[in-house]
């Protein structure tokens, strides 16, 4: 599951709402670097039409992506972490508790034209997900796998002061193996064999 | 595609218009004013003679050739051509068999004043300076009808022995045909041809035809019909004046509605570098440029709010 997933369901326009963080957000969310005509070019409605279509693209981030760099910044998670490190080759679960992960994104589009960028626009993302019931296998200093578990969440999408996208989900069960890392030295064992 | 269907109908309404048979108009006695498609030449018979009219249509105007023949004014034609009669066709000029002896004449003559006159006087006039009678348009007019308001060539022009003086005549304000007594046919051919409607509908079945009745060609039988329509020239423009109004309206419309649609069709294509995309040539030619977009993810910075590994 990725954030474009969370946010976006499919056929949404966010033409309009782009087009209002254009006019309303100012230097904030659209930077003409090339000059006045490519300030006047972002506020063309076919441009934010055509920007709308690329926010997917923006929100390919991978939610267990973002959980595990959220755990690998964790105090508790990198003392399992490193404990694994000592005994490579085997493999620990480590069950963890409830808990809430806030985490903030700052994509932008640039606009190159003729292959030189002449404006960039800003996005913001924020997403808060709660977490439960989810067990980690670590191995070799590294979480390899979330084992079951559910996630709740809920965010924001916004250009500039306009919210393009506003919503929170119920809990979704997590798949019953995750797979964040592939354990290589296993593979390659396994390929010899 | 509409205003182009818009213009071609105005062009097409035009030319139908220019085409059209408008409607006859007597004007007054002796004169029958008409317009159509195709040259016809009738002949009528009036007292003391017959009368030719032949009338004919060009690209942008009709021009109604009234040639008269009288035996009190002309020589006498001797022969009367009747459509479908034995000699010559209706194109033909017509052949005297009593050829005037010819007399020494100037090589060119002067063009005498005629705008004043009378009908009759202005005829008088043509003859004696020795050229012919070309074409007579009646126009409406606050002058006395039948007095000649205009006339080409000019007064005083030198022009070739026996050519054409077109005159434009007052028309008459109403139409009261003299009554004539009936009259033999002067020659056989006058009474070979078919009895043509009269003037007068309440009258059609009378043999002898009446002095204000004359001869019809085979194709299509000419009556007169009094009309209070304006001249066919000032319809016509008018109907082309519509037509070039809507074929400029159609184009307008056409023009705009492509403008409008320029950046409707503007299209955008996936670029092949994952991350970026591009803006298809639409948007190129309106920009002069080529536009692409690079979309950067950001993985985010995240904060973690509880004890996450649970004792």
């Amino acid at each position: 599951m990725t954030l474009r997933e969370f946010f976006l369901s499919p056929g949404q326009d966010l033409a309009k709402g782009v087009a209002r963080g254009i006019e309303t957000g100012g230097d904030t969310v659209a930077v003409g670097i090339g000059g006045a005509a490519d300030v006047r070019m972002l506020k063309w409605p076919v441009f934010s039409s055509a920007v709308s279509r690329h926010i997917g693209e923006l929100l390919d981030v991978g939610i267990p992506d973002v959980l595990a760099n959220a755990w690998n910044k964790s105090a508790a998670v990198r003392e399992h972490l490193e404990k694994s490190r000592q005994s490579p080759g085997e493999s620990f679960l480590l069950p963890l508790a409830e808990h809430t992960i806030e985490s903030e994104h700052t994509p932008s589009i640039e606009v190159l034209k003729n292959g030189k960028p002449v404006a960039k626009l800003a996005f913001t993302a924020r997403v808060v997900l709660t977490v439960e019931g989810a067990v980690l296998r670590i191995q070799n200093g590294e979480i390899r796998e979330i084992q079951t578990g559910q996630v709740k969440g809920s965010g924001t999408l916004k250009c500039g002061g306009a919210v393009l996208v506003e919503k929170e989900t119920q809990a979704i069960p997590l798949p019953g193996r995750v797979v964040l890392r592939e354990d290589t030295s296993a593979a390659a064992s396994a390929s010899a064999t | 595609m509409v205003p182009v269907i818009l213009a071609v109908l105005g062009v097409v309404a035009s030319l139908l218009q220019a085409q059209t048979v408008t409607p006859k108009k007597t004007t007054g006695p002796g004169v029958v004013v008409s317009e159509r498609v195709e040259e016809q030449t009738t002949e009528r018979r009036i007292p003391g003679g017959s009368e030719t009219v032949t009338r004919r249509s060009s690209e942008r105007s009709e021009v109604q050739e009234i040639r008269r023949r009288r035996s009190a004014e002309l020589p006498p034609a001797g022969t009367v051509r009747v459509p479908g009669a034995e000699a010559g066709t209706s194109d033909a000029p017509p052949v005297s068999p009593q050829t005037p002896v010819p007399q020494p004449q100037p090589e060119f003559a002067i063009v005498p004043e005629l705008v004043g006159l009378n009908r009759e006087q202005a005829v008088a006039a043509i003859k004696e300076a020795h050229l012919t009678l070309g074409v007579e348009r009646l126009v409406a007019s606050d002058r006395q009808g039948g007095t000649v308001i205009a006339q080409r060539p000019r007064a005083g022009m030198r022009v070739p022995f026996d050519a054409q003086v077109h005159l434009i005549l007052a028309e008459a304000e109403a139409v009261t045909p003299p009554p004539a007594p009936p009259e033999e046919p002067s020659s056989p051919n006058e009474a070979s041809g078919p009895p043509g409607p009269s003037d007068q509908p309440e009258q059609p079945a009378n043999p002898e035809p009446s002095p204000r009745s004359y001869s019809l060609g085979p194709t299509e039988p000419l009556r007169p019909v009094h009309s209070p329509q304006p001249p066919s020239v000032t319809v016509r423009l008018v109907g082309t004046g519509t037509a070039i109004l809507v074929a400029l309206l159609g184009g307008a419309y056409f023009w705009s509605r492509k403008y409008w649609k320029l950046p409707r069709s503007i299209s955008f294509q996936p670029h092949p570098d994952p991350g970026s995309s591009s803006v298809g040539s639409g948007l190129s030619f309106v920009v002069e440029s080529e536009v692409r977009f690079r979309c950067i993810a950001d993985l985010g910075r995240q904060r973690i709010e509880g004890k996450v590994v649970s004792a």
